[in-house]
Parts: C-alpha cells; structure tokens; sequence
C-alpha cells in the first residue's frame, strides 16, 4: 500500500506561538504578507468563569478529494500518489479558480510567480527523511506528522486512541488533517 | 441689402452646421481612440506592477475584470442568439441587422478575452489548455468553447459577407448551439464552486443564459437606433438610397426587440427576487449573509439602485409604458438595462466572495473589494475598443443593406 501523508492536529498542546508559521515563513520563503498556515482561535468557549480558547493549527488540509485539483483548467493543481497536493507553476495561468474553490481559504496568489501558491508539506524536506518545518518548529508538539496508511505511525496510533474530527466535513473534501481536542492529561493519562 | 444680409446669416449657419458635423465625426474617432488608450495604460499598469495594481486580495480573488469578461463574452452570446432569429431561423424582420451583430459579437468576444488575458497572471500558459487539459475543470469547458465559437463566428461573418446562404446558414446553427454551451458553461463556473454557498447549483448557468439573451436584445436595440440616426445624415448628404425602406425595417425591428426586452426583464426580475429570496429563508449556510450584503450590507447601495432600480424596473416601466412603439422609450430601456447589466455581473461575482471567514479569528465577516483605477480603466479601455472596432467595421466592410 501507498503511503498516504496527514496530520494530526493536538489541540490541547498548541499553546498559539506562531512557531510553525515563522518555520514555515523562513523553510518556504514565503512572499512577504502570505502565510501557508495559521493558527485559528476557537473561542471563548464555556461558561463564566470556566472559560477556555482552544488554538487549531492550520494547513493545506491535502484534501482526499480536493476541489482545488478538481477545477484546476490544466491541471496545475495536483496531487502526488502520497496524497500531497501541489501547484506545478509551470502549468498555472493565474485564474484563480483553485483559491475560490478551497473552502478552507489555504491557497494564495504568489505576487511575484503570478500564480496559486499552497503548503507543499515541505515534500523537499520529506525527500530528504525530514518532517515538515511547521512540525519540527513545534514547541508544544502539538503538530503531528505522518503516514495515516502505516498503522505503526504515530499519527496512525493517535487516530486510534483518540476521537478525531475534521474542519467542514460537509463539504466533503475527505481532509488528511485530523483535530483531537481531547487531552488524555485531562482523563488521567499521558499524552504520547 | 436687407436680403443679402439674411444670406449671409444662412451661409454662416451652413457653415457652422458643417463644422459641427466635422468635430462631431473627430469626436467619434477620437473618444473611443482616447478609451482604447485608457484601457492600455490600465492594462501595462496591472502587467507591470503585478497584484499590488489590483484591488482583488487572497479573500477575494476574482474582481472587476472577471465581471467585466463575463458581462463581455456572455454580451457576444447574447447578441449571436437573438440575431440567429434571423439569419438561422428566417424570420424576416431580424435578417437585417445579422451582419453587424454577428461583426459586433465577434469584437466583443475579443475584447472579453482581451480582459481576461490582463487578469490571468500568465496568458501565454494557456496552452496547457490544449495540452494538459482538466475535464473536471468548469473554466476548461468554458474557455475550450468560447475559443471554438470565436472562430466559428468569424467564419459565420465570412460567410455573412461574401453573402454564401448555405454555409452561412450552417455556421449560424453551429454558432447558435455553440453560444448556448460556451454561456451555460460559464455560469457553470460559478455553479461548480461547493465552497461558496450563494454561487453553487444550477441558478448560475440558467441565470446566465437568460441575462445573456436580455442584454443581446439591449445591444441590438442601441443598434438599431444608431443605424437609423446613420441613415438620416447619410440621406442629408445624398449617399443613401433606398434610405427610408431600411429605415422603416430597423424601426419595426426595434419595436419587436423592445417586446422581446420586457419579457426577458421580466423573467430575470422574477430570477433576481426567488434566488435572494430562496438564500433568505433556504437555511443554506452561507447563502443568507450572502443575500443580506446584498439588500442591506456593503452591496447593497448599488445593487437596490443600478441592478434593480436602473437595470430591472426603470427599463421595464418605460417598455411597458412604451410597448413597442416609443423608439426613445426602447432607447432609454435598453441603455438603462445595460448600465444596470455592469453593476449585475459585478454583483455577480462578487456577492459569491463576499463571506468570508478569517483564519485566525475564525470570525465571518464581509470581505473588502474595491476596485483598482488599472482594473477600471481596463473596462473602461474593452468599450472603447468594441465601438473603435465597430466604427471601422462600418466604414470598411462591406455590410449590407
């Protein structure tokens, strides 16, 4: 079986220090005002005076069914055999049609390429046996890594253990990013 | 002396009179010349400076200039649907304006490619069109069938011209079916995007065919009345025979295009009010804040005084005030529903992209888009070129009558 690469997504560890967007910022030389991931505040929540903010670290969601690939005109939008979705710049016109089609908003328009530009999963870095820059910048190691297909990884070990949700299932774009908001601290056990 | 004296008045006047005319022919070279040269400077702006020369942003991609392409193309459908009437379908009252409606929708494609190639960051890549195509893609189906028609309706005005019945007959068939598939196409476009609420299911490419076909009527109304006032100074200065026959036709035809005006008003006014209606209290997810910047959020301005006001009831009052019969009143219908057409596609596209939820905040709200002064004069540039290129048509090839 083929690999198939995702994230998991521990809430309860991501502590919003930004960490992985300067990582990223500095790996992918990101044109200046772009960002391939974000951290998005959901919250406050609760009640008075039991108030919590949870921080979602957020991507690319390489989308199983991507509508980005989807409408590309030429197929410059496409996603590799591992499940990663990518811009082949040579082919992109610059029409847009892939950013107005992610309902997740993760692409934006290269000012000086003119053409879509996303999260590559730092596949140069994956090439090489390293993890993501976004995941190895992680302070809280709240950004986790892997491959969902080998049951011994630990994003696979995670998706076991834990109840796992996905941003807009509705729109059902099958995401290869997972969100456990549960910590096992919480539950008396100890996070792996 | 007294009647030497009253002479010469009428010699200055005469003189005045011709003058007049004279810089009344400059002015018509020279401010479609001077809106054609606008728009290049607007178009060098946004291919020199890039995005920083445009008003669209990550949250709002698609701008003024997409709006602008689909008013464009989808105006060319328009105006190659209603004129087969004639020429394809044989009903004779339409025959007359065939030549230069199908002339008009060819310069009016082009300028909407023109456009779209000024918005597309790499125009020379669309080679990969053909090369490596995506028939997933709604903007492949879209932009493979223009591209077809294009040149199916160059060949139809060939034929046109040289005045081959049967082929040209056979182009007008294919051309009929070809602008009814590149339209639907194009509203497809926007019916295809799952992630926008208020753009996604079949209204879209219905929509659009039928706005398609108001605003050909629109056009050819205009055309039909500048081709009568042509007609009169060509009479005064003795160049045209048969003058007040082809007069007599355009005028009937008008009248029949004005009737044809109010019932597709009509029915995009019923569309209009069932699709805000509908995202209101549909219980859709993002179609009601969509609908709400429509009626009482940032679109809201424009949309209740030029899409509904100027574009919709205004013209549909004077046509049924008028009905058929009060040239001025078709005139003023038409250029209203024109002027209210601009500002339809720009809500168009823009009422799809308009929510928008921020990353880090996580918070919805409207998202910004004003347009740039290089995007507007690139619009402003595509109506200069459409009637520079149609003052040359007339003068130059040979349309008849």
């Amino acid at each position: 079986m083929s690999k198939r690469y995702g994230f998991v997504m521990l809430v309860y560890r991501c502590i919003d220090c930004k960490a992985c967007q300067v990582g990223c910022w500095a790996e992918n030389e990101v044109p200046l005002g772009k960002s391939r991931n974000w951290i998005t505040k959901d919250g406050p929540k609760g009640k008075f005076p039991d108030l919590i903010t949870d921080f979602l670290p957020g991507n690319c969601m390489h989308c199983g069914n991507a509508p980005c690939v989807n409408v590309c005109p030429t197929g410059a939008s496409y996603q590799t055999e591992e499940g990663i979705v990518l811009v082949n710049k040579k082919k992109c016109i610059g029409c847009k049609y892939c950013m107005v089609a992610c309902p997740y908003n993760a692409r934006y328009y290269h000012p000086e390429e003119k053409t879509a530009d996303k999260c590559t999963m730092c596949v140069h870095r994956l090439k090489e046996g390293l993890q993501p820059a976004c995941v190895s910048t992680c302070v809280g190691g709240a950004r986790v890594f892997g491959d969902l297909n080998d049951p011994d990884s630990q994003v696979s070990r995670l998706l076991r253990k834990h109840r796992a949700v996905v941003q807009l299932p509705q729109a059902n774009t099958q995401p290869n990013v997972y969100y456990v908001y549960d910590s096992p601290v919480d539950k008396g056990g100890i996070a792996p | 002396m007294s009647i030497n004296l009253v002479s010469d008045k009428r010699l200055d006047n005469i003189g005045a009179v011709e003058k007049f005319r004279a810089l009344m022919v400059l002015a018509g070279w020279l401010i479609p010349a001077l809106l054609t040269a606008i728009g290049l400077a607007g178009a060098v702006d946004l291919l020199v400076r890039g995005e920083e020369a445009f008003g669209t942003t990550d949250a709002v991609p698609w701008g003024i200039l997409i709006a602008g392409y689909v008013l464009l193309a989808v105006t060319c459908s328009g105006l190659c649907l209603v004129s087969s009437l004639g020429h394809v379908f044989g009903i004779e009252r339409f025959e007359i304006i065939g030549q230069r409606a199908i002339y008009l929708a060819v310069v009016v494609l082009i300028s909407a490619f023109a456009v779209l190639a000024v918005e597309l960051g790499h125009p020379f890549r669309l080679i990969y069109v053909l090369l490596s195509p995506n028939f997933h893609s709604g903007i492949w189906w879209m932009g493979t069938i223009y591209g077809i028609y294009l040149v199916g309706l160059m060949l139809e005005l060939y034929f046109m011209l040289r005045h081959k019945e049967h082929p040209a007959r056979l182009m007008g068939t294919i051309t009929f079916i070809l602008a009814i598939a590149a339209t639907t196409n194009l509203g497809s476009v926007f019916g295809f995007v799952n992630a926008k609420p208020f753009w996604y299911g079949p209204y879209w490419p219905v929509y659009i065919i039928v706005t398609a076909i108001m605003s050909g009527t629109a056009v050819l109304i205009i055309l039909a009345w500048f081709l009568q006032r042509r007609i009169a100074s060509k009479r005064q200065q003795g160049f045209c025979q048969n003058g007040s026959m082809f007069k007599h036709r355009l005028k009937k035809l008008s009248g029949t295009l004005s009737i044809l005006l109010a019932a597709e008003v009509g029915t995009v006014l019923v569309l209009t009010f069932w699709k805000v209606v509908t995202s209101l209290y549909g219980g859709v997810p993002g179609q009601q804040q969509a609908a709400m910047a429509l009626l009482t959020g940032p679109l809201a301005p424009t949309y209740w005084v030029f899409e509904v006001g100027i574009g919709l009831l205004l013209p549909l009052a004077l046509l049924l005030i008028s009905r058929g019969k009060g040239e001025k009143f078709n005139l003023a219908a038409a250029l209203s529903v024109i002027l209210g057409m601009v500002f339809m596609r720009l809500h168009m596209v823009s009422s799809g992209q308009i929510l928008y939820i921020d990353k880090t905040t996580g918070m919805a709200s409207y998202a910004a888009y004003i347009p740039s002064l290089g995007e507007t004069a690139v619009i402003v540039g595509a109506v200069g070129f459409i009637l520079l290129a149609y003052k040359i048509g007339e003068r130059y090839l040979p349309f008849k009558p």
